[in-house]
């Protein structure tokens, strides 16, 4: 019995469509939609729940839930088909759990908003496409859950697409054709799976041989594209740091904790095909990790709060990579997971930050705040510690047991990749640090006359104590052999439902125990300690103190801030040039084939012309056109016939 | 010689009794009514003579299909068995030809009211005589009996289209009409004698015969007759360069009467010259393709430049007989039975089409027709759309499907027009056929745009169209739509047409 599967996608869509009902009645009707959009979302993660606790236990097998006949053309058949294993449920719950968090959140956090039924109906519709694109059986289905989340990422960032002299909805657009760029390879991969394989099912591709190993580098690598630009990383990371024009709560949803893991989903549940590829397995490491390191640098020079999340969350999309291309597939999807729970309690913490400093969103007019907001302070410094990886958070086990299985990975180019992880953790704690200092610590920066910071409404608390709860425990579902043998629960989880692979194996394979995983884990824990105390130190009376050493090393430092001017670069690089081909075809369509088409309508006009002058109005010539006519093909005639 | 005519004869000739019946009795009626009481009589009699014509010629259709249970007793007599063709095909023809003028009968009523001197009898007997003819014309097994039907239609035409004595250009051209006609006539005559002197026989031949195989080319002066009468229908097809009276007789006519010769001359012209085309030697049939892509590229540069609706149509009909005869060549030059037969059927099923077509276009324009004729103009349909949604609808529906763009029934039949010339491989004049038409969309359009985007000139008044005008829009218009979605409708009913 697995019919239910269908309600959770389909719960959220019939919320969805009573908020948009209830924002087109518009008053008071308008109010309800926040409680409609979470009681859906709660039906959702209820299922969830039953449905996870249905395969536990025997998670090799899966939950199936077959609908109508979608696509039945030639000899491709794609049935509405859902699938639940453990690796979906699990996301599942992810993405049901933290959504219906956020949703409750974004209840105090849109209470005067004009548009929040629409907001909630966009909310919901989120919730419907990421469980379509988690529980979808096929590619395609799952495809339309990915261009779905993409569609309400673009709706909810330019959701204010008025404010700001219409930057969010700059922002969305540049994130929508990002990610287009990424479908793209989506696409082309999934037509070149369907030429190799004859079938776009995912247990169906599963099961089928092995492919020849340069088909499987193109096809990985077409896909990975695709994950690149849903999940952000280079080449299409850019879209990312500007999404966070949308409201703060849809930061934390939908660019931080669930739809951007999209992409290590995807790369996780087609890991059956990346392991035939070692190629494609170094290719996915190694963005990875530079795009952890690129993003980590950026992040030490940003002054906007949410900014500097953003491009953690790039950071740390980075290190799920990481752990993808190692063949480490369970840490990267145990990184999502705790991942989700403290990157979302930040987004929210900041959103608190920013509720009640009255929209202020630069850390550097903050300072000062845990006095005036204890709760989300204390928050705050959780999730600041989970990300830093403090010892014995969630986010020190999971982000360990990347660098770990990094390391351990096999040969010096997994020593290369170990240290560029390591070298981000190191900024990863000191900037998280500097905002932690920055925004709460120290004196205040802001006119106290002007600005009277509160505490948010508990609507708003009660999600943030929740998730730093649950940053703080996350870990145990993954604790290190060191600790408790077998203890790692979600390796057991996930490992009958991924693939298995050593890309660098070869190269010497996993030479080391456990006492050198104790060793690493004590060099992460000092990393991670020397980081925080940093942050805390350089910035705990403001940015005063560090502005010296930012003039000092200006160039660094406008490099940095100004994000390796890869905006820059790509308008050089890319745009202009495509404008200028744009111009170009514009110019031979008016010109060359719109001239073309003209010429020959002007050529006709002209027979046309031709014709009125020989039609003159006098039956002697008409009778002289006939007579005339007659005769030549009468003399012609006579001539053929004898 | 055996003068005895059977039952079967009789049904055979049934349509053609009920209107010959009917036309001389609308002529004695006409003599005893006063002239308020012909305008109550005549119209309703008229009509349910075509109607009785039209059934009759459905019955025919339905007890001639295969299945039917009295099909083995349809053997005629010896008086009409050489040269009567008691077939599914003439049926076809009856009931096409009954349909357009019953329609035409049906948009005149209200522009005759109009007329200063309304010439009820006369018009309506004169209307009764066009189907005669035509069905003559068709059904003859014999080159005499098909020239008797040419001029009993012909004469009819030449009268109708003068009927408006007081009008110069109604007389310009009916004048016109009549001498290209008679000369015309008599090229055809000309032909048949040729014919006659050299097989001794003006016989045409079976429909069976007309796949290649079928017969011996004529040779001698049977060819040269067979070329000479070859050109004589091409006058009546309007078939460039034999078109030239066209744009000016259809201008000049009053307009239900060019729909009748927009619709009905072309049917009857290419009914037989399907069922003559063993006549035509094989030298001249590399001709056919030529006169199609002449026809098509005049007919659509000629329509370019027209602001004169009723021109317009005149030259689009011109192109129209190209692509009809763009389909003619599968059946002159294609390779055997399956090939004429697929011709056949495009033939027949464009010329339905065509007909319902025009008539509802021709239909609008008589409705808006007054006594000014400068209404029929791209000036005059300005802005219809909101003046009166109705017409412009059906106008709009008769343009695109002139243009031969889904969902209309026009779409359908260029299809099959061009997929029956491509499938005997004459690819040169389908192509040419396909470019031509993409070149007549840009006039068709221009009617569009007339009707719906671009404002209507100040206190534009239309009359009111009778009740019969209207229905025959509503239902040219939803026959246009219909066959336009589901052509098996149309398709179907013609398969029954056996070589």
């Amino acid at each position: 019995m697995s019919d239910y599967l269908f309600l959770i996608p389909s719960l959220p869509l019939l919320g969805a469509l009573l908020c948009g009902i209830l924002h087109a009645r518009g008053g008071k009707a308008r109010d309800l939609a926040g409680p409609v959009a979470n009681l859906a979302v709660l039906g959702s993660f209820l299922v969830a729940v039953l449905a996870f606790l249905e395969i536990r236990g025997h998670e090799a097998e899966a939950l199936v839930y077959e609908g109508f006949t979608w696509i039945h053309t030639g000899t491709l058949l794609l049935p509405f088909k859902l699938h639940l294993d453990a690796l979906s449920g699990f996301m599942a719950l992810i993405v049901t759990g933290v959504g219906l968090l956020i949703h409750f959140y974004s209840i105090g956090y849109m209470a005067h908003d004009e548009g929040r039924a629409k907001y909630f109906a966009y909310l919901n519709l989120f919730v419907f496409a990421m469980s379509l694109l988690i529980l979808g059986a096929n590619l395609p289905l799952l495809f339309v859950g990915w261009e779905g989340v993409g569609a309400m990422s673009y709706l909810l960032i330019g959701f204010w697409y008025d404010k700001e002299g219409g930057w969010p909805a700059v922002a969305g657009q540049k994130a929508f054709i990002a990610n287009r760029v990424g479908d793209m390879g989506f696409l082309i991969g999934m037509f070149l799976l369907f030429t190799n394989f004859g079938t776009l099912d995912v247990a169906a591709m599963k099961e089928a041989p092995a492919l020849s190993g340069g088909v499987a580098t193109l096809i990985c690598l077409l896909l990975f594209l695709g994950a690149t630009g849903k999940s952000a990383q280079i080449p299409l990371f850019v879209w990312l740091p500007d999404a966070m024009a949308g409201p703060t709560p849809v930061s934390a949803l939908i660019h931080a904790a669930t739809m951007v893991t999209a992409g290590v989903y995807m790369v996780c549940r087609m890991s059956f095909l990346f392991v035939q590829s070692p190629t494609a397995m170094a290719v996915v490491a190694v963005v990875g990790a530079v795009t952890a390191l690129l993003a980590g640098t950026i992040a030490l020079a940003q002054r906007d709060l949410k900014k500097v999340l953003a491009y953690s969350t790039v950071s740390q999309l980075g290190y799920m990579f990481l752990a993808c291309g190692v063949g480490a597939f369970s840490a990267a999807i145990f990184h999502v997971g705790t991942h989700a729970f403290f990157k979302a309690l930040l987004f929210l913490g900041a959103g608190s930050v920013i509720h009640g400093m009255h929209e202020e969103q630069d850390a550097f007019r903050m300072g000062g705040l845990r006095r005036h907001m204890p709760i989300t302070w204390i928050t705050f410094l959780v999730g600041g510690l989970c990300l830093a990886g403090f010892p014995l958070t969630s986010g020190f086990f999971s982000k360990d047991e990347i660098l770990w299985e990094t390391v351990s990975s096999g040969g010096s180019a997994a020593y290369a990749l170990w240290g560029l992880g390591a070298l981000t953790a190191l900024l990863t704690a000191f900037y998280t640090f500097r905002l932690v200092s920055l925004t709460f610590l120290g004196k205040e920066r802001f006119d106290p006359g002007e600005v009277h910071p509160h505490e948010s409404p508990w609507t708003m608390t009660l999600p943030l104590v929740i998730l730093a709860l649950l940053g703080l425990g996350g870990g145990l579902m993954g604790l290190p052999a060191v600790f408790v043998e077998d203890g790692n629960w979600i390796h057991h989880l996930l490992s009958p439902v991924l693939a298995e692979g050593r890309p660098f194996a070869s190269e010497g394979g996993h030479g080391l125990d456990h006492a050198q995983e104790g060793l690493f884990m004590v060099y992460s824990s000092i990393i991670a300690v020397v980081g925080i105390l940093a942050g805390l130190i350089l910035y705990r009376n403001g940015p005063e103190r560090m502005a010296g050493l930012a003039k000092t090393f200006r160039p660094v430092h406008v490099l940095l801030a100004g994000k390796w001017f890869v905006d820059e670069i790509y308008q050089v690089c890319i745009l202009t040039p495509l404008a200028a081909l744009s111009r170009f075809a514009g110019w031979f369509d008016l010109g060359i084939v719109d001239g073309l088409v003209n010429g020959l309508g002007r050529l006709f006009q002209g027979a046309g012309f031709l014709v009125r002058r020989v039609q003159d109005g006098h039956i002697q010539s008409y009778a002289m056109w006939m007579a005339g006519t007659t005769t030549v093909v009468l003399a012609w005639l006579v001539m053929q016939l004898w | 010689m055996d003068f005895r005519l059977t039952t079967t004869d009789l049904h055979a000739l049934l349509p053609l009794v009920i209107l010959s019946a009917g036309a001389c009795l609308v002529l004695l009626i006409d003599l005893f009514l006063r002239e308020e009481a012909r305008s109550r009589v005549l119209p309703p009699l008229t009509s349910l003579i075509l109607l009785g014509a039209l059934g009759a010629g459905i019955e025919q259709y339905i007890s001639l299909s295969p299945g039917s249970f009295r099909f083995p007793s349809e053997r005629l007599g010896p008086l009409l068995t050489p040269i009567w063709r008691h077939q599914v095909f003439t049926a076809v023809g009856a009931i096409l030809l009954c349909g357009i003028a019953l329609a035409v009968h049906w948009i005149s009523t209200s522009w005759l009211r109009e007329e200063d001197r309304p010439a009820y009898g006369e018009y309506q007997c004169l209307l009764l005589l066009f189907p005669i003819g035509t069905i003559l014309l068709i059904g003859a097994r014999n080159l005499m009996l098909a020239f008797v039907g040419l001029e009993i239609f012909s004469v009819a035409l030449y009268v109708l289209t003068a009927m408006r004595r007081t009008r110069s250009r109604a007389v310009e051209a009916g004048l016109k009409y009549f001498l290209l006609g008679a000369f015309a006539a008599a090229i055809f005559l000309y032909g048949s004698a040729l014919i006659y002197a050299g097989k001794g026989t003006l016989d045409l031949p079976d429909l069976g015969a007309i796949s290649r195989e079928g017969l011996p080319a004529p040779v001698g002066l049977a060819a040269l007759g067979g070329g000479i009468l070859f050109l004589a229908l091409f006058f009546k097809a309007s078939v460039a360069p034999f078109h030239m009276w066209t744009p000016d007789v259809y201008q000049g006519a009053p307009t239900p009467i060019t729909a009748l010769m927009s619709t009905g001359t072309k049917t009857a012209a290419f009914f037989l010259l399907i069922t003559a085309a063993r006549l035509f030697p094989h030298e001249i049939l590399p001709l056919i393709p030529i006169l199609a892509i002449v026809s098509i590229l005049v007919g659509n540069a000629g329509a370019l430049r027209q602001t004169d609706l009723k021109r317009l149509l005149a030259y689009s009909g011109v192109a129209h007989a190209g692509y009809l005869l763009v389909a003619y060549c599968a059946i002159a030059l294609g390779q055997g039975h399956q090939d004429a037969h697929t011709a056949i059927r495009a033939i027949l099923y464009y010329l339905a089409v065509y007909g319902i077509t025009n008539l509802a276009a021709f239909g609008v324009l008589a409705w808006l027709e007054r006594r000014e004729e400068s209404v029929l103009t791209f000036e005059g349909i300005r802005g219809l759309g909101r003046r009166n949604p109705f017409c412009a609808a059906v106008l709009a529906l008769a343009a695109l499907s002139l243009a031969g763009i889904p969902p209309t029934a026009g779409f359908w039949a260029k299809y099959q027009v061009f997929a029956a010339a491509l499938s005997a491989g004459q690819t040169t004049a389908a192509v040419v056929g396909i470019l031509g038409s993409v070149v007549g969309l840009y006039y068709y359009l221009r009617i569009l745009v007339a009707l719906y985007f671009e404002p209507a000139p100040e206190e534009a008044r239309i009359p009111a169209a009778g009740f019969a005008g209207a229905l025959t829009l509503g239902l040219s218009g939803a026959a246009i739509l219909l066959f336009g979605i589901f052509p098996s409708l149309l398709v179907d009913p013609l398969i029954h047409i056996r070589l």
